[in-house]
């Protein structure tokens, strides 16, 4: 045997593999154009000045969030197709808008407090998309993937127990009261 | 058969196409004078083991889901024949392939993967898989180590490691262990009497912090009675078994062993079982506990003759046999350990060396050649340390990160192979990360040495890189 055997670390198979995770990164942009948007919207809706500051903080991260979509194009040496993430976007949050304001509807839910619910799945969307970013920069040894994408998806996480916590607390102002929060 | 892409590089100093382990220089790397270290290969993905068939064909094992369980890659078993050509041999679908050996025509296998751990076999010119024990009681910290073949008697000996970390399932690890197998509990190889101790703690899906009662060899939460009387089973946790090869007649040989991963026969017939120290965090921390390699008593007894199995003291002794409620093992950081057992068995120690703690040694393998060097001693490797997360003393924080041969007889040892540099395990050069197994090639004349690649530690995770894992050979110029 002569010379060193590298495995899976050939120029074609290397290539083939950063296809795919351009696949993916372009749903991760969707997924968080979706929530900016959502985010963007729901601010001043919310009455509560507490969650309304807590959903502009959460904005203020989200900018960053959405700069890190960039950079980790820039990694593996690919544009993103903005335009074209953007308009899935609003397409994709028109019809989980419409999905979850008739289970709301069918739930007795009303008003701003449904702002917080939408946000909770969509934040979701977007962790769970950057948390499989993290995954796809360890399984190919790319150090600085996982390191924008394992800060985005911890930052996120916070958001996460943020938006649940009021979500749950607010609930029955929203439920029973039929009242704005 | 399945393809692998491969490429090959003939330079000295290998540049890498991932940032996580961008370069492999065997200069960077110290032997002893005499001996010459070479990159047998680069790029494999959380490799766990390695076997050699007699024809110097190695089956490489690419563990699947690992340390830790993200992310995970196929659990594959790669054949490398004597040219240096890689094929896929296998794929396993049921958990992650830990150990493989060679023994007349089969290779056998040790698999970790939900509530049970297996041993498989492959006929090596057909590949037909069968399942020859899936009985292992696991899903939680610690691994299956084997199976092995003794020279003396061909029976096969393999063997499991501890659901809990420290003799109490308790969250530390829930997000990943409590969490896919919330029933899993740690099972003694002999009956056992409770003092019922327990350890309280928060339950992580609580949303206040209620205290949590648990117990020994109870699942998390499910506290112990003083006086309780847990019974002894065949398949317990920390338990080494010998069977035939086809997985019949079971007998349990011992128990106690926290985590076996490395096994090695002397060309004796001796058995030798690799060990990781206690660790000392959480609810249930100890102090002071070495790495060690345990003598295994039972082997030289008849086939099916073992009344009782030997205990060699987990969940209770530290490896120098100081209980683990001792002043001496009480913990810098964490809540110190309590006794869980009434009447302690009789202890198996001392084991036949003593190593740093958490030098986390691993698979392991005999020197049999003269033309090698240091016959009849034994080699292991080092994965090395996970300290700040498992130790808060900073002396442990380069522990490991090497191959170190062992004298079995008078318990001392020399290193074999390590960086040159002061070991960083967040940024080595092109130098080894963590060694896993270590194999001498049937030809006697050199050391194959895997190691798992970029797995680097900070105080809030343990992350581990695929592609990064690496094959080295170190032969007598």
């Amino acid at each position: 045997m002569s010379g060193t055997i590298l495995i899976e670390l050939d120029n074609d198979y290397l290539s083939g593999q950063l296809d795919i995770v351009e696949k993916w990164l372009e749903h991760t942009a969707t997924a968080q154009y979706v929530l900016v948007d959502k985010l963007t919207k729901a601010v001043p809706n919310i009455e509560e000045p507490h969650i309304r500051e807590a959903i502009e903080k959460m904005a203020d991260a989200n900018e960053h969030h959405t700069n890190g979509v960039e950079q980790l194009f820039s990694f593996i040496d690919r544009k993103q197709n903005q335009k074209s993430n953007q308009v899935l976007a609003t397409v994709v949050e028109k019809l989980e808008e419409g999905l979850m304001r008739f289970q709301e509807l069918l739930g007795g839910a009303v008003g701003s407090w449904q702002e917080l619910h939408h946000l909770l799945l969509l934040n979701q969307q977007a962790m769970g998309a950057f948390a499989v970013v993290e995954q796809l920069g360890l399984s190919l040894g790319m150090k600085e993937i996982v390191d924008v994408s394992f800060s985005i998806t911890h930052e996120k996480k916070m958001h996460q127990i943020i938006l649940q916590e009021y979500m749950l607390e607010m609930a029955p102002i929203s439920i029973l009261y039929k009242e704005n929060i | 058969m399945k393809n692998i892409a491969t490429l090959r590089s003939y330079k000295k100093i290998i540049k890498l196409p991932i940032s996580a382990r961008p370069q492999l220089n065997p200069d960077d790397v110290w032997v002893p004078d005499g001996y010459q270290v070479e990159v047998v290969a680069a790029g494999l993905s959380f490799p766990t083991g390695m076997g050699f068939a007699e024809d110097g064909s190695l089956y490489i094992l690419e563990g699947g889901s690992t340390w830790p369980t993200r992310p995970a890659l196929p659990p594959r078993i790669l054949k490398m024949d004597s040219s240096g050509n890689v094929e896929v041999f296998a794929v396993e679908t049921l958990g992650g392939p830990r150990g493989v050996t060679y023994h007349d025509g089969y290779i056998y296998v040790s698999y970790k993967g939900g509530y049970l751990a297996r041993i498989v076999r492959y006929d090596v010119k057909t590949r037909e898989r069968e399942v020859l024990i899936e009985d292992i009681p696991s899903g939680g910290w610690h691994e299956p180590g084997g199976p092995v073949f003794s020279p003396v008697d061909g029976l096969m000996y393999f063997a499991n490691g501890s659901v809990s970390q420290n003799g109490v399932n308790l969250p530390a690890g829930f997000t990943v262990d409590l969490a896919k197998h919330p029933h899993a509990h740690d099972i003694p190889g002999q009956d056992v009497t409770l003092t019922g101790n327990n350890v309280t703690t928060r339950d992580p899906l609580m949303p206040f912090p209620f205290l949590t009662e648990t117990g020994p060899f109870k699942p998390f939460g499910t506290p112990a009675k003083k006086g309780e009387k847990v019974k002894g089973e065949l398949w317990c946790t920390t338990g080494l078994w010998r069977s035939k090869p086809d997985g019949s007649d079971v007998e349990l040989l011992a128990w106690g062993i926290r985590n076996p991963y490395g096994l090695a026969f002397s060309e004796d017939g001796e058995l030798y079982a690799s060990d990781n120290c206690l660790e000392e965090k959480g609810e249930r921390a100890i102090a002071g506990d070495p790495d060690r390699i345990w003598h295994i008593r039972n082997v030289k007894s008849p086939h099916g003759s073992i009344k009782k199995p030997d205990w060699y003291g987990f969940p209770e002794l530290r490896a120098d046999g100081v209980p683990v409620w001792d002043e001496r093992a009480k913990p810098e950081k964490g809540m110190p350990a309590e006794q869980l057992i009434e009447d302690l068995p009789e202890w198996a120690g001392p084991p036949v060396y003593l190593e740093k703690p958490h030098s986390a040694m691993t698979k392991m393998d005999f020197s049999r050649s003269d033309e090698f060097g240091f016959r009849g001693e034994l080699f292991v490797t080092e994965w090395g340390t996970y300290a700040p997360l498992n130790s808060p003393h900073e002396r442990d924080k380069d522990n490991g990160f090497q191959v170190a041969r062992v004298d079995v007889k008078t318990g001392k040892a020399e290193v074999f192979l390590r960086n040159k540099q002061q070991n960083d395990p967040n940024r080595p050069k092109g130098g080894i990360e963590r060694p896993v197994d270590c194999k001498f090639h049937p030809d006697g004349k050199s050391l194959y040495v895997l190691d798992f690649g970029h797995s680097p530690v900070t105080e809030g995770l343990v992350q581990a890189y695929g592609h990064t894992g690496v094959l080295w050979k170190i032969t007598k110029k």
